[in-house]
């Protein structure tokens, strides 16, 4: 297996020599409706915190990550009303084959119990190759559908999920530490997604009007955390729990759907949104007495999310776009408190949000061939309905609410081919995390990152952001793109 | 005796009548305005396919703004092309259109933003408002609704958007990109024609989407213009490829730079895409001016490489300036000074007369765009090549191209629009819209 990994990483070094010397060019065209592009990349993370509390005292990794990845993205468009995309990828993952101080662990946990040929995939434990995406896109008039293996992302907050619950994630490798906050970890599903757009004005006040639905016939997730004795394994479970049975197996097969309706009246855009899914966290139920310990089942149950959104942009001079989100979900599950043994309780669970942005010229455009940077603040609370004591979460208590700030600002210098961010998340029950980044572009094919991720705090339950207290890695990204 | 003096007075009133007769007859047969010659206007210093350089630009430097004057001391050189003929490329059945809505509706009703309506209060449908502006508003409603005919555009079958970053030396990236635009009102054309039903407020909407590079493919944008674009300025909306997610922005950081090129938001359309309420205006002169020729080699798109053969040469260090052939056209010279905190501290603005419009929904031949301290910062200037739309030869843009004059730097827009992509399948505003948005995205 270290060979393989040792194989497949040459492999991509060589591509990625053989494409650096490829002339003037961008896409691949096989035909005039047919194209492959794609990125090389290769990321690792140095780990500069605490050890990871889940490993032997004393054994602390210097790595959090290294992975080399080769992604290409396949177009094949023939008309203008059919299109079939893929995103076809192959990952070599390092981390624990140079840090000696990680013991051997499956980098790749991405795993089904029943159905898994819908994964497409083919992997081992420290490398992987999948079609990621595959669908198809048809416009038929007024109505658009995507069919296949996709990601849906609904709502439009940064650093959190409100609306965006469609698909589970894969945290295994990098928790949502990644730029690109959910794209890369989003794990997409078959799926048929469609948007019909109603272009008689109903209601003389509402404009722009869509209704939007989509249907996940068999193809369910659980969100996937890092495996035991990965720098970003987070639960253990003490010996005496025995999961003798796991859900994932029963909710596969059984289908998801969601429906939404968006318009604009007068200025304001807002969508009313419903789901129908199942959590993609487990809850522990006892099943049985086993030899040495409690039988638990690990439970998924339904959920239904009740949603809504609006956005409003102030035109200048005050020039602040001004987003709101809000989801209720009545059968949140949780464990419940004071139980002798495992038992699962729903209770009302609501999330709100409310995001501000504003582009502005911070510095000149003649020093440094500024852009405007933008300016975002976002304020979010959760919220439980009744006793909050009667319900735990990872085995510890449940905050009656909880609220978090994330400030942001990107300043891009240099025509856009530097581009500085600093993004700042504050849990008001006292965690942080600090991420400062910078991005530079040099000419069409290279760019690098070099991004921090700092946490701390005295809020330090699983589940908040200071649960991650000793996750501090800087890290570095060497892309090259075709 | 007086037999003989009848005669002969015939005969001179005849030869008289004859001679008037032929000079009225010739008089009616020759052009109202006659063609601008630069060989009569330059006293023979200068004629037609000479080539200016930075050696004899002060041949012509009466018929260049200050910015086009450094430009060619800089090392861009301009070939002298022979001028148009008045209304050489107003389309025939524009120009219907104009006379008969002008008889219908009368005068426009304009307000101080150059928002034009009838004068029962509807929004003006009768293409360029003003025939013959006398002032400076009038010339800012003529820039804003005039069209040429086009009721769409789109940036396709001919290649896409692309935007070269010159750094003085070379080109070090490029970015590609496809544009639609379709006007909500009025459409002289393409169903629905007249107002677009649900969309009477509204004046025009525009979908623009990256293509290339990948770290920024998929990345698209909804504009929304309405008609009175001060009572309800811009909307807009952005779909994030690497979110997967359709966010709301603000439409109207104009000032902020478009993908961080050398042009603004606000620079497009020659500058009058802000509210009108931003600027003082002043018109200047009304006098002849060597432009950009409207009969360029159309660019020619290599999908491979994703690449144009321009069919010109390039000059200066790294060719960073395209050789473009240069004619005289009747121009209006006019100043913008903003009256609002602005980055620009004076614009100068060179916009075609109605005589010398070219069929493009863009009155700007050129405009030379000041800092605040007063110092001369960018230049930009437009290229456009001929095309056929409803059976007359028009032009349609080539490129647009914006040099920093305080760093050197340029941006070398390539935008070969087509009115009509395809006649069966005109695109209709109310297909502009967040669907599209999403679908055309990744």
């Amino acid at each position: 297996m270290r060979i393989k990994s040792i194989i497949g990483a040459t492999i991509i070094i060589v591509f990625i020599v053989l494409v650096a010397w490829k002339d003037a060019g961008a896409v691949f065209n096989f035909s005039d409706c047919f194209s492959m592009t794609g990125f090389v990349r290769y990321e690792f993370g140095i780990h500069t915190g605490q050890s990871n509390p889940n490993f032997p005292p004393g054994d602390n990794h210097k790595l959090s990550l290294s992975r080399f990845s080769l992604q290409t993205e396949w177009t094949y468009q023939p008309t203008d009303s059919f299109r079939a995309f893929a995103i076809i990828r192959a990952t070599g993952d390092t981390t624990s084959l140079w840090d000696d101080k990680l013991h051997k662990y499956n980098a790749f946990p991405v795993d089904v119990p029943e159905y898994d040929w819908m994964m497409m995939k083919a992997s081992e434990e420290t490398f992987r190759a999948e079609v990621w995406e595959l669908y198809a896109d048809l416009t038929l008039g007024n109505l658009w559908l995507r069919l296949g293996k996709q990601q849906i992302a609904w709502g439009e907050m940064i650093g959190g999920r409100i609306l965006d619950q469609i698909n589970a994630l894969d945290q295994s490798w990098n928790v949502s530490f990644e730029p690109e906050e959910f794209e890369l970890i989003r794990i997409p599903a078959w799926s048929i997604r469609g948007i019909y757009q109603i272009k008689q004005n109903v209601l003389k006040f509402l404009t722009d009007t869509t209704i939007e639905a989509f249907v996940n016939p068999a193809d369910w997730y659980p969100n996937f955390t890092g495996d035991a004795g990965a720098p970003f394994w987070l639960a253990k479970f003490p010996p005496v729990l025995k999961i003798s049975q796991d859900d994932q197996k029963d909710r596969r097969g059984k289908p998801q759907f969601g429906f939404r309706l968006g318009g604009m009246v007068k200025n304001i855009y807002f969508t009313l949104n419903y789901m129908s899914l199942y959590s993609q966290s487990s809850v522990l139920k006892f099943r049985e007495f086993v030899p040495g310990g409690l039988g638990i089942d690990a439970k998924y149950p339904s959920i239904n999310i009740f949603g809504a959104s609006a956005n409003y942009a102030f035109p200048q001079p005050i020039g602040v776009v001004v987003s709101l989100e809000g989801i209720w979900i009545p059968d949140q599950p949780y464990s419940r408190a004071g139980a002798a043994l495992p038992d699962i309780r729903d209770q009302g669970t609501g999330k709100i949000a409310i995001n501000l942005s504003r582009p502005t010229s911070i510095i000149p455009d003649s020093f440094l061939s500024a852009s405007f940077a933008t300016i975002t603040l976002q304020l979010t609370q959760t919220w439980v309905e009744g006793d909050e004591r009667r319900i735990l979460f990872g085995g510890m208590k449940v905050d009656k609410d909880q609220e978090s700030l994330v400030f942001q600002i990107q300043q891009p210098l240099w025509h856009n081919t530097l581009t500085p961010t600093f993004q700042f998340v504050y849990d008001l029950d006292d965690a942080y995390m600090i991420k400062p980044s910078i991005k530079y572009q040099w000419r069409n094919h290279w760019y690098f990152d070099v991004f921090s991720t700092i946490l701390g705090g005295e809020e330090r339950r699983p589940g908040r952001l200071g649960g991650f207290y000793w996750a501090d890695t800087t890290y570095g990204r060497i892309t090259y793109q075709f | 005796m007086f037999r003989d003096n009848r005669r002969g007075l015939s005969f001179v009133f005849m030869l008289i009548f004859l001679l008037c007769f032929s000079f009225f007859s010739l008089r009616e047969a020759l052009p109202a305005e006659p063609t601008l010659d630069i060989e009569k206007l330059t006293q023979g210093k200068v004629k037609v396919g000479d080539l200016i350089t930075k050696d004899n630009v002060d041949l012509v430097k009466d018929f260049l703004t200050d910015g086009v004057y450094y430009l060619v001391k800089e090392g861009m050189c301009l070939e002298i092309g022979p001028s148009p003929a008045p209304y050489q490329y107003v389309p025939k059945w524009y120009q219907a259109i104009e006379e008969k809505t002008h008889k219908e509706y009368g005068e426009p009703v304009m307000d101080e933003n150059a928002c034009c309506f009838t004068k029962d209060g509807k929004p003006w449908l009768g293409a360029t408002p003003f025939l013959h502006p006398s002032n400076m508003l009038e010339i800012l409603a003529n820039e804003k609704y005039y069209r040429g005919g086009w009721d769409q555009y789109t940036i396709g079958p001919l290649g896409m958007t692309r935007f070269d970053f010159h750094d003085g030396e070379k080109i070090y990236k490029f970015t590609e990109s496809y544009y639609m635009q379709s006007f909500a009102q009025p459409r002289y054309l393409l169903t629905p024609t007249g107002s677009t039903p649900g969309l009477e407020k509204e004046f025009y909407r525009s979908l623009t989407g990256l293509l290339y590079p990948l770290n920024v493919k998929g990345i698209g944008q909804l504009a929304i213009r309405y008609w009175d674009d001060v009572k309800k300025p811009d909307e807009g909306f952005a779909y994030l490829a690497a979110f997967k997610r359709i966010v709301r922005i603000s439409a109207t950081t104009w000032q902020d730079n478009k993908a961080g090129s050398d042009m603004k938001w606000g620079d497009a359309g020659g500058g009058y895409v802000e509210p009108y309420v931003y600027y003082k205006f002043r018109l200047i002169e009304k006098k002849p001016m060597l432009a950009p020729r409207w009969d360029s080699p159309a660019p020619i798109f290599h999908p491979a490489d994703i690449t144009y053969d321009y069919g010109i040469k390039f000059d200066g260090p790294g060719g960073r300036f395209p050789r473009e052939k240069w004619v005289l056209r009747e121009e209006f010279i006019t100043e913008s000074i903003p009256v609002i905190r602005h980055c620009y501290g004076k614009r100068i603005q060179i916009i075609m007369t109605p005589e010398y419009s070219c069929g493009t929904p863009d009155l700007v031949d050129y405009v030379d765009f000041y800092d605040r301290q007063g110092k001369l910062w960018k230049v930009e200037f437009e290229s456009r090549f001929l095309t056929t739309y409803n059976g007359e030869p028009m032009t349609t843009w080539k490129t647009q191209y914006y040099y920093d004059v305080q760093t050197g730097h340029s941006t070398h827009a390539t935008t070969p629009s087509c009115p009509l992509a395809d006649p069966n399948k005109p695109l209709d505003a109310r297909d502009l819209t967040l669907k599209l948005l999403i679908a055309k995205g990744k």
